[in-house]
């Protein structure tokens, strides 16, 4: 099913939650609307669940508007960040409760209800209390329940905050894979990047409300709109610098460069495209963390300025000074 | 400062150090101890001469005979258990609309009624008792206003004084404390519990009957035993209410012990009410496993 907001906005008193969002989101597309807290992503999702009517705006599943239409009657799943499991009722009666308030016989909903349990691969969990479950057990079962009801869409408000990051990372993938394999539509909140890259096929990033840039997560992370994206998404050095004719003035360092549209630019450059050697650049090491696969290291440039690169290995100590050069090809230059 | 540090330990010997990690386990037990005496004193000792007193007769157990066999006796104890059952299912229906309209809605001034609700717990069941009878007692504001209307004998409406009024004090002298409990409990509810029943499709009744309700369970079942339990016991609101035409059963033993001078007597009608709140509050803590006062 397509989703298409439309100039979609909610305001709190003076606040405006969310203004004037637009977007689609395609058939059987993982959508993912990321950004920092109060950025209006969970109004956003209450919006489409029906939780929340819009000031302005509509909402509209493949050709009609749904905002009249109340939440019992969506057809939207929904994964709540407390995944809210009914504690007085079983696994299996948690999953059939969709189904047994639509009014689907006992026989038929256990049976439904089972089968979405075996596609969780927690078919043995069906008659345990909820209270007894590890958290990743709890959010498949929180998962199973949505999807019994068949929804056009699911809806994920942030369902993985609190698990560890090894069954966070197992769970992201096995959900894409279900995902796929029910051609399901998906809109996944999340102020965990990394998960969004995971997880979803493009990524709306907001901010105060607004869009700041849609886009797959390669066109994301390699190209980013402006220095907000550049922020959220990975860690960015944002440098100013001059445009002129072949060059990328930094005031205390140049960079060869063909510019499209030359004057007063920011660079954003990836720590990863920085590397220690024989460039023009330098900077003095302030400060290293040992990542494992990498090392990343804080420097001062000369006027001032902080810088961040990764290394494979320790390459400076602290207070020695080096030469660094930056990967042109990779970087982005904004106007 | 390290340096300093490193001298202490070198001048504690590890036994001295020993010493004083034992006493510091064994302090709060010594300190608490001169009031757990105290309590035990205080909480023991008059029930145990109470018990002993309700043994004392022909037989150890003639008293208790005597309180089931007696009709007045084992009448004011079935009074007792009707008006507290009556107004227990008053308090907690009233109590859960109240509770449940304050939880789910978001007004001006609602910390205000709030409090207005709570405020009658802040007063003594004998000024409770004495507001029924100015409300509705022979003289009371709605008798004369009933007499005046329908032009009734005086006093036709009045019911201030009898087993009505009783009913009508302690569901007032209850209410606000129902209520403030289920509130609490209402409004511990996860909100997106409700809104998830909602999404899966279930109506604000579905919603209520099968999500709500189960959640508050505990905190029903404590206004439950919370009430039942006040109106075991009440005392001050009933003296002046029951006006002589109703016994219940604290009244029942005051007027044995006044009346009679009957202390063993009234000592086995003592235990017959402890018995009967406690196991309702122990009933309770064995159901939900835990305190009404958690």
């Amino acid at each position: 099913m397509n989703i298409q907001l439309e100039e979609l906005t909610k305001r709190y008193g003076e606040t405006e939650a969310v203004d004037s969002v637009s977007l689609t989101i395609h058939e059987g597309e993982t959508f993912g609307l990321i950004g920092p807290s109060g950025c209006g992503k969970s109004t956003m999702l209450r919006m489409i669940a029906g939780f929340e009517t819009p000031d302005h705006g509509d909402v509209i599943f493949d050709d009609s508007s749904v905002v009249d239409i109340p939440p019992q009657v969506r057809d939207v799943g929904l994964v709540f960040q407390s995944i809210a499991l009914f504690n007085n009722m079983s696994v299996i009666e948690n999953v059939a409760f969709g189904p047994r308030m639509r009014g689907v016989e006992t026989e038929q909903r256990r049976g439904d209800a089972q089968d979405i349990l075996e596609l969780l691969d927690i078919s043995e969990l069906a008659d345990r209390d909820p209270q007894n479950l590890s958290g990743g057990q709890k959010q498949r079962v929180a998962l199973g329940r949505a999807l019994a009801i068949e929804p056009r869409v699911l809806l994920l408000d942030e369902p993985m905050t609190g698990l560890d990051a090894t069954l966070k990372r197992r769970l992201q993938t096995e959900m894409v894979a279900l995902f796929d394999e029910l051609d399901m539509t998906a809109i996944h909140v999340t102020h965990d990047q990394e998960e969004a890259m995971v997880m979803c096929d493009r990524i709306a990033v907001l901010n105060d409300g607004q869009i700041e840039q849609v886009g797959t997560p390669t066109e994301l992370y390699e190209s980013p709109a402006n220095e907000f994206v550049a922020d959220f998404l990975g860690t960015s050095n944002i440098l100013d610098a001059t445009a002129r004719n072949g060059i990328l003035d930094f005031g205390f360092a140049e960079v060869p460069f063909e510019c499209a549209e030359c004057g007063d630019v920011a660079v954003i450059v990836r720590p990863e495209h920085i590397s220690p050697g024989s460039g023009s650049l330098r900077a003095k090491i302030t400060n290293q963390f040992y990542l494992g696969e990498k090392v990343r290291t804080f420097g001062l440039l000369p006027d001032g300025g902080k810088i961040i690169f990764d290394v494979d290995r320790f390459v400076a100590q602290p207070g020695d000074e080096i030469s660094l050069s930056m990967d042109t090809d990779r970087i982005r230059v904004i106007g | 400062m390290p340096g300093q540090s490193v001298g202490t330990e070198t001048v504690e010997s590890p036994r001295l150090r020993q010493r004083l990690r034992s006493l510091e386990l064994a302090l709060p037990f010594a300190l608490s101890l001169p009031l757990a005496a105290l309590y035990l004193l205080f909480l023991g000792l008059p029930i145990a001469t109470v018990v002993q007193l309700s043994l004392q007769g022909e037989t150890p157990w003639s008293n208790y005979v005597t309180v089931f066999t007696e009709s007045a006796y084992r009448n004011s104890i079935l009074t007792s258990l009707q008006i507290a059952v009556t107004v227990t299912v008053i308090t907690t229906v009233l109590g859960l609309i109240v509770a449940y309209f304050l939880a789910k809605n978001e007004f001006r001034g609602k910390r205000i009624v709030i409090s207005i609700i709570n405020f009658p717990t802040s007063l003594p069941g004998i000024l409770i008792a004495w507001g029924i009878i100015v409300l509705v007692g022979r003289q009371g504001v709605f008798s004369l206003l009933g007499s005046a209307i329908t032009g009734a004998r005086s006093g036709a409406f009045a019911f201030a004084l009898g087993y009505w009024g009783l009913l009508l004090g302690y569901t007032y002298f209850t209410l606000p404390r129902v209520t403030m409990t289920l509130l609490s409990s209402l409004e511990n509810i996860n909100p997106e519990l409700e809104e998830t029943a909602y999404n899966l499709g279930a109506n604000r009744l579905q919603t209520f009957r099968y999500v709500v309700l189960p959640e508050i369970m505990p905190g029903i079942a404590s206004g439950v035993v919370l009430a039942f339990s006040i109106n075991m016991v009440a005392f001050g609101t009933a003296l002046l209410l029951a006006a002589g035409k109703v016994s219940v059963l604290p009244l029942q033993i005051y007027s044995v012990v006044l009346g009679f001078g009957d202390y063993n007597l009234a000592s086995a009608m003592a235990i017959v009410l402890t018995v009967i709140t406690l196991g309702v509050i122990m009933s309770y803590g064995y159901v939900f496993g835990g305190s009404i006062y958690e």
